[in-house]
């Protein structure tokens, strides 16, 4: 029972290994088939887990998403992620972005989540 | 402490004086018989019947003092007992409720008109509301439409920053809209609240709810507790509808400047002020 609840929640989470999706924010591409990541069009490399954060801060793009739902997207069931686990793995991210000049902003909303979005002329 | 403004105390005060004076003058009286009767006769005997009948009666007049106030103070409370039901019954009226027709019950003959205008006032009062409440839904439901259509034609023009302008003015205006249809389905809910709501995790879920409109006007949200739950009485859309209420009202008034503390203050300060906050004229 335990795996097959594991092997459903690897679809879930990886839902574009069965549908094919090719998501884009800014100028970043990843495809979820081949797991690749793009800025730009060049290809980057990230860690495991940056890769699991970035995806899915880009499934959800332009929405606050919990940390609650990132520990659980990034860790499996019988993983005890270290309780700084999220802010780690996006700062690791923020900064592999920037020095790749991905044209996208990670929010942080303390307290609630992060939010992955183009940055914008904000409007006061 | 003695509530010298009650209608016991009224009359236990007026009583006792009464008994008194009448005691005095009953006292006087026989007194003024007994040295007469005493002179009369000169007999040792008959002063001493007559000071045996003059100590029998002097003794009762005490304790018909004491009977007659209790009596009084019993006839009062038993009498005002209804009143104080009525109070209890009044002081649970909530907007959009009113209390079942009050001149009905059992009440003394002097309270009854009272209680027929307090009646009144109530009926007059929940018509005045319940057309208040029905004007802002009819208002909503009827901006709805031409709302649509105005977004519709907004997302067929070209894009430009006009056109991005007018459709965030029109995507506001939309929220109003769909707040004042919530607010009215709030104040049209039940007015008695028997369930329970976890309100850390709602503030998180509306604060999360807000966060990308929050972020797009400079605003920072965040949230900060030094507890794991606050469990508060209430229903968790109604909750959630008034708590997204607040944060978009704050928001739209940039009243929300920094961070959206949660507690219970939240439940107990914010939505009784709904309704309050929602006749203020927007900038």
């Amino acid at each position: 029972m335990q795996e097959l609840i594991a092997r459903l929640r690897a679809l879930l989470r990886r839902p574009g290994a069965v549908l094919g999706e090719r998501l884009g924010v800014g100028n970043l591409t990843f495809d979820s088939r081949t797991r690749t990541l793009a800025v730009a069009g060049r290809p980057l490399s990230l860690a495991r887990r940056e890769l699991l954060t970035l995806e899915t801060l880009m499934r959800r793009a332009g929405r606050v998403v919990s940390k609650d739902v990132l520990l659980d997207q990034i860790y499996e069931l019988d993983e005890q992620p270290p309780s700084n686990a999220v802010p780690v793995h996006v700062h690791h991210l923020r900064r592999s972005l920037i020095e790749a000049d991905g044209e996208v902003e990670i929010v942080t909303f303390r307290g609630i989540g992060y939010m992955l979005s183009e940055p914008r002329v904000r409007r006061r | 402490m003695i509530d010298r403004t009650t209608l016991q105390f009224s009359l236990a005060w007026r009583l006792i004086l009464l008994l008194v004076i009448v005691s005095i003058a009953v006292v006087a009286g026989l007194w003024w018989d007994v040295c007469q009767v005493s002179a009369g006769y000169e007999s040792d005997l008959a002063h001493a019947v007559l000071l045996d009948f003059f100590a029998d009666i002097v003794w009762a007049l005490p304790v018909v003092a004491i009977a007659t106030v209790a009596m009084g103070i019993w006839a009062i409370r038993s009498g005002l007992a209804p009143l104080r039901a009525l109070s209890t019954e009044i002081s649970r009226v909530r907007p959009g409720s009113r209390p079942a027709c009050l001149a009905g019950r059992a009440f003394p003959g002097e309270v009854v008109p009272l209680v027929a205008t307090l009646d009144e006032a109530f009926a007059r009062l929940h018509t005045a509301y319940e057309a208040q409440r029905h004007f802002a839904a009819n208002a909503a439901h009827e901006l709805r439409t031409p709302l649509a259509i105005l977004q519709s034609g907004l997302e067929r023009l070209p894009q430009s920053e006009e056109t991005r302008s007018l459709r965030e003015d029109t995507a506001r205006l939309s929220r109003i809209v769909a707040q004042l249809l919530e607010l009215a389905r709030i104040e049209s809910g039940p007015a008695t609240i028997s369930g329970s709501v976890e309100l850390k995790g709602l503030v998180a879920d509306v604060a999360a709810a807000m966060g990308p409109l929050a972020y797009g006007r400079n605003v920072n949200v965040g949230l900060q507790s030094q507890v794991s739950a606050i469990n508060v009485r209430g229903t968790s859309g109604s909750s959630r509808s008034a708590l997204l209420f607040w944060a978009d009202h704050a928001l739209e008034r940039n009243q929300l400047k920094s961070e959206c503390h949660s507690g219970s203050h939240v439940e107990a300060q914010i939505v009784p002020n709904l309704p309050d906050r929602a006749n203020q004229p927007r900038d």
